[in-house]
């Protein structure tokens, strides 16, 4: 599990998580403020107002002082992301019950610069893509493998379904460009088939919730000079920008894109944590059993000792004597240990990211770090030995 | 070979410093066959654990071979024990989880021999003691006289220079002992120095020198006719 962490902390999330701070933005779904309901049935109208205020608030924040470059993107949690289903124009419509599916985010066309995810071919999203313009979506590699393996993707539409609702967006989408893969679903997973469309270029009605997905986004802010003792300042400086544009607009606590990694993987450092304190128990238990055999051992055969000394056994011979018997002990623990991983570690493998679970560089570290820790704990017992007075020993029968 | 100039050898005990040996001045030479007798409590094994370098906690001069056993540190003494020492007890003292064979060639473990070579010494030894078809046994399989025998083997197998025994005999029957006691004289005949503790005159016998212990005062030794018994010893 230790590996895994230091794997996850290691592993490429998919674009430059450095200097990068996250604000939650939420506008309120009821008040008539931002969404209106459409008579007749579950379907709910954005107003324009929405997206003038994503566009303002860009606007903004991007002047702020040290800011290099501001954007929005619905979901950047690294561990989860909505899963839309979609049509490929042109090609046959796939059974109801199979058709592919994809990680859905609506991004501002500024969110890659700010997030730096590289494109791979085509080109970004950009302010080019209005509403009235054809509507264009960017995919990321596994999209284009899983999907398009043979051809190229550049220029094929898609009609995306704003799942579990069977209500497709209004207009296809053309693809424009390929970028990297970013782990959204979490670092242990591999990058999940991802589409990102604007957040301009959105149906005039959604289906019931649906509409949350506009409403939602994150704030996400590039500076220049980095975010240590600065994160303050940048919060305030939003703030004020959002209370100058809706007083009763809520925002979340500024944190760090770092942060956020760390928190996607906080379920393994909680796994590692319980195991290690249960590991820790573990390993002091078998140092109390092997102190307290040896001691036995020891108390057990100071007659022996004595005679052994007696014949000419030097303090050294004693201790190598101890020694080897809480050696043989520990490889005995050890390898019933090993034996017992072996078949219980699958029970862990869905924990296991970047380690398999037969990994033998752990088994092997384990092993030594282990064996190490059974010799420590008969150091005392086998000192012990040598200090056994061969006249006292001979004395009893 | 030995020369011990006023040795004592006392305990601490709660009621105070208790004397075990008083004032021993004892020479040994090469090839001699002593015997250490004296009452219970006299300072017999006590003498021997001296002698065979088990016990540092001793006052005086001990000298072995023209070496000052009395300044050498704890790991030389046991280094000199081990090269020149053999040692032979009561209740023989065999481990019982090793066969005849593994047990005699014990204190050849602690030396540095080549295991082929100790190979050959404990084979020749088996042989030597007549005890080859018992090589395979423990020694719960033994008689007490067999394991004796065994005992000795394990003595005289690094061929040390010096060989102790407390009351070696101790625990047979007369006949057994007197095996025991023809096997000492053969040694001893071969060059080897034996020093016994024995309870028995006819042990004592077999041997060329007697010393007499009592209350920790070497009060005789039929090499010193001349000996002043000490005024506490004669007292009591």
């Amino acid at each position: 599990m230790i590996h895994t962490i230091v794997y996850l902390q290691q592993v490429d999330p998919g674009f430059d998580t450095k200097n990068v701070a996250l604000m939650s933005v939420q506008m309120q779904e009821q008040g008539g403020k931002y969404v209106a309901r459409v008579p007749g049935g579950d379907m709910e109208r954005p107003l324009p107002v929405v997206q003038q205020f994503y566009q303002q608030l860009l606007g903004k924040v991007s002047a702020l002082p040290g800011v290099e470059s501001a954007g929005i993107i619905s979901n950047i949690s690294m561990q989860w992301v909505d899963m839309f289903s979609f049509s490929i124009l042109g090609k046959p419509a796939p059974p109801p019950d199979r058709r592919p599916n994809a990680g859905y985010i609506e991004v501002s066309p500024s969110a890659f610069s700010t997030l730096r995810i590289p494109l791979k071919r085509g080109r970004y999203l950009d302010d080019d893509d209005t509403p009235t313009a054809p509507w264009t979506v960017v995919i990321n590699e596994a999209f284009a493998r899983r999907y398009f393996p043979n051809e190229d993707p550049i220029g094929q539409q898609l009609l995306v379904r704003y799942e579990p609702w069977p209500v497709d967006e209004d207009r296809p989408r053309q693809i424009v460009g390929i970028v990297g893969d970013v782990r959204h679903v979490g670092l242990a997973q591999p990058a999940a088939p991802m589409v990102y469309v604007s957040y301009l270029q959105q149906s005039a009605v959604f289906p019931g919730g649906a509409v949350l997905n506009l409403l939602d986004q994150n704030l996400v802010v590039r500076t220049a000079t980095g975010l240590t003792g600065h994160t303050a300042e940048l919060a305030s400086g939003v703030k004020k920008i959002l209370a100058d544009m809706n007083p009763d607009q809520p925002i979340s606590e500024v944190m760090t894109m770092d942060q956020i990694l760390a928190e996607s993987i906080g379920d393994q450092r909680f796994y590692v944590r319980i195991l290690g304190v249960f590991a820790g128990i573990a390993v002091l238990l078998a140092v109390v059993g092997i102190y307290g055999v040896m001691s036995y051992f020891v108390s057990e055969r100071t007659h022996e000792f004595g005679i052994r000394v007696a014949l000419g056994a030097l303090p050294s011979d004693v201790l190598a004597l101890v020694g080897k018997l809480g050696l043989k002990l520990t490889l005995i623990g050890v390898a019933i240990g090993i034996a017992l991983a072996i078949g219980l570690t699958r029970l862990i493998a869905g924990f296991l990211v970047g380690v398999r679970p037969s990994d033998p560089v752990t088994y092997v570290v384990v092993s030594m770090v282990l064996v190490a820790i059974g010799l420590l704990a008969c150091y005392i017992p086998a000192r012990r030995a040598t200090k056994v007075d061969p006249m006292v020993a001979l004395r009893y029968e | 070979m030995i020369r011990l100039k006023n040795l004592e050898r006392s305990y601490k005990t709660p009621a105070g410093q208790t004397w075990v040996l008083r004032r021993i001045n004892l020479e040994i030479r090469e090839g001699e066959f002593i015997t250490i007798m004296g009452p219970s409590g006299a300072g017999k094994s006590s003498l021997l654990n001296v002698l065979a370098l088990l016990d540092d906690s001793w006052e005086g001069e001990y000298w072995f071979r023209e070496q000052a056993v009395h300044d050498m540190k704890r790991k030389q003494r046991g280094e000199l024990a081990k090269r020149n020492v053999g040692m032979v007890f009561q209740s023989y003292h065999l481990l019982d989880d090793l066969t005849v064979q593994e047990n005699i060639d014990l204190p050849l473990s602690y030396k540095d021999i080549p295991r082929r070579e100790r190979q050959g010494l404990v084979a020749d030894t088996l042989d030597r003691f007549q005890i080859v078809g018992k090589k395979d046994l423990y020694p719960s399989q033994l008689s007490g006289g067999q394991q004796q025998l065994v005992g000795i083997a394990r003595a005289v197998i690094h061929k040390p220079g010096l060989l102790l025994a407390d009351e070696p005999t101790g625990n047979l029957h007369s006949g057994q002992a007197k095996e025991i006691m023809e096997l000492f004289r053969g040694l001893n005949q071969q060059g080897t120095t034996i020093v016994q503790v024995t309870h028995s005159e006819v042990n004592a016998s077999f041997g060329s020198r007697t010393i007499q212990l009592r209350d920790g005062w070497l009060v005789g030794d039929t090499a010193n006719s001349g000996l002043t018994q000490p005024v506490e010893a004669s007292a009591s």
